[in-house]
């Protein structure tokens, strides 16, 4: 990534975990800076000058207010001081034991957002590399990696299929991960080769496994893209659930049917993702009705009720997969928010939420 | 030569098929008659006035629901079906949306595990019947749609 101050341009070279571990400038073609991170954000045997603000770690970038000494880095949620590798305020959702903690495997699980379950692991959805699920699997084929991170869950294999020799054509492969309900999650990557997507569903042994696993595996592509997807869950005849693939949001030609599911086969749900971080957004939440500052407006919360009372007797499961990795379940008949995958953020005043691990 | 003219008289009867297609009489029918015989409608293009909620939110595929009354959307109570709404729809909105409308579409059951759900898609035409903040059956100046039945 390039840096400016105005007079000064620099190239910063990302390690990866997402520091600027070198820089050099632009004009000159020298090196302006050699900036080792120890492992929770502290600045060692820094080499250069000259660079005062605009530096990065792990994907955060350094608060611009602040002097360098200081070594405060800014994430959209919180602070993190580079001195203490600990956050400086809590955890906003207050979902973990210990709120004030950086990841515990800093060099593999990294918290851009400062949303990541203190402690637990980190930022579900960034991945190796400096990049997300596409740096991550650019990786497993330029280097021939075979440990990544899918989603937080701990240092998962993460191969490419086929044999080694075929490891070169990565962008045209399948890729499979497991996640960390040891749930198999296979993508493909797209023409264009610059994300991936799951053409290959697999089938699970409830819906709510396969609703995870469908909001895990799209929510990469739909962070890149900025773009909501949508797709239905079934049941088929062998009674095994999966996924329909996706359809793109934000676009007015775009339509999404609960009808649009094979054959012979059962509606259970949909689930659906929230494109990229955006704070003027309801995107690390099913949007509650009136969102958008029309009371009546359904938005996530209403539209998933809808569904579910368009149906005799009522029916559904309804998932959101965020920016910072979350799914979340809602359950109509509770009016329940289930955080099945990250830290348990309220929908709303009044709204409430089962913490990870007693969804029901 | 004898391709070309294959070619035109497969093209000349499709032309000639559409204004058949198009012109499938839509039933017209009540939301509670089609609500308690849902399978009797499956597949039919169908007729219906009911209250209309679209979600059209920032990066999300536009949804909506046809309410047998608002009263059921504003509680949800169901009483209802699932719309994909087509394109003018989502450049209507503003006519469309919280109100009652007379709409036009593909009716369709969606089965799920003992329990089944109405859709209505490819929807042919959505007009604004009447607003409930200003009824039309309490005189106001507003006219409904003109070509309603």
């Amino acid at each position: 990534m390039t840096w400016s101050n105005g007079s000064v341009q620099l190239y910063q070279h990302m390690d990866w975990v997402g520091s600027d571990r070198f820089g050099h400038y632009i004009d000159g073609r020298i090196v302006a800076y050699d900036h080792p991170y120890a492992p929770y954000g502290e600045s060692y045997a820094y080499e250069g000058g000259g660079l005062t603000q605009g530096y990065m770690f792990a994907g955060i970038p350094s608060d611009i207010y602040q002097p360098r000494a200081l070594g405060l880095f800014e994430a959209p949620n919180r602070e993190l001081s580079q001195v203490q590798g600990r956050w400086l305020s809590p955890d906003p959702a207050g979902a973990s034991w210990n709120a004030y903690a950086y990841s515990t495997n800093p060099n593999s699980f990294t918290d851009p957002t400062g949303l990541g379950p203190g402690g637990y692991g980190g930022d579900i959805g960034l991945k190796c590399g400096s990049d997300a699920l596409t740096g991550c699997l650019q990786n497993l084929c330029e280097a021939q990696q075979d440990q990544c991170v899918i989603d937080g869950g701990g240092d998962v294999p993460c191969s490419l299929m086929g044999s080694s020799e075929s490891r070169s054509q990565c962008p045209n492969n399948a890729c499979q991960s497991i996640n960390q309900f040891l749930l198999p999650t296979q993508f493909v990557a797209t023409m264009q080769g610059d994300f991936y997507t799951p053409l290959m569903p697999g089938e699970w042994a409830t819906a709510r496994q396969a609703l995870i696993v469908a909001g895990l595996s799209t929510d990469p592509q739909s962070i890149a893209t900025n773009t909501e997807l949508i797709g239905n869950i079934f049941k088929s005849p062998d009674g095994k659930f999966s996924w329909t693939s996706p359809v793109e949001g934000n676009a007015i030609n775009s339509e999404i049917s609960v009808d649009a599911i094979p054959d012979g086969t059962r509606w259970e749900g949909t689930y659906h993702t929230h494109g990229a971080y955006d704070p003027g957004t309801f995107n690390e939440q099913f949007s509650q009705v009136g969102c958008n500052g029309s009371a009546s407006n359904p938005c996530d919360i209403g539209s998933a009720m809808s569904v579910y009372m368009s149906f005799r007797p009522p029916r559904g499961l309804f998932g959101v997969a965020t920016p910072s990795g979350r799914v979340q379940i809602f359950h109509p008949s509770t009016w329940t928010l289930c955080v099945a995958v990250g830290s348990a953020v309220p929908a709303g005043p009044g709204s409430s939420t089962v913490p990870i691990g007693q969804c029901p | 030569m004898k391709q070309m003219t294959s070619i035109l008289a497969v093209v000349s009867l499709i032309l000639a098929c559409q204004p058949v297609v198009s012109q499938v009489q839509a039933t017209g029918t009540s939301m509670i008659t089609l609500l308690s015989n849902p399978e009797k409608f499956d597949g039919k293009l169908v007729e219906l006035r009911g209250f209309l909620a679209l979600d059209h939110q920032v990066h999300h595929t536009p949804m909506a629901f046809l309410f047998l009354h608002e009263e059921d959307a504003n509680n949800f109570l169901g009483n209802s079906l699932i719309v994909v709404p087509s394109q003018q729809m989502v450049r209507d909105e503003e006519k469309i949306n919280q109100m009652y409308v007379v709409i036009t579409g593909l009716v369709r059951v969606v089965h799920a595990d003992n329990s089944i759900g109405l859709e209505m898609k490819d929807v042919r035409s959505c007009r604004f019947w009447s607003d409930p903040r200003r009824p039309i059956g309490l005189g106001v100046d507003q006219a409904p749609a003109t070509d309603h039945k």
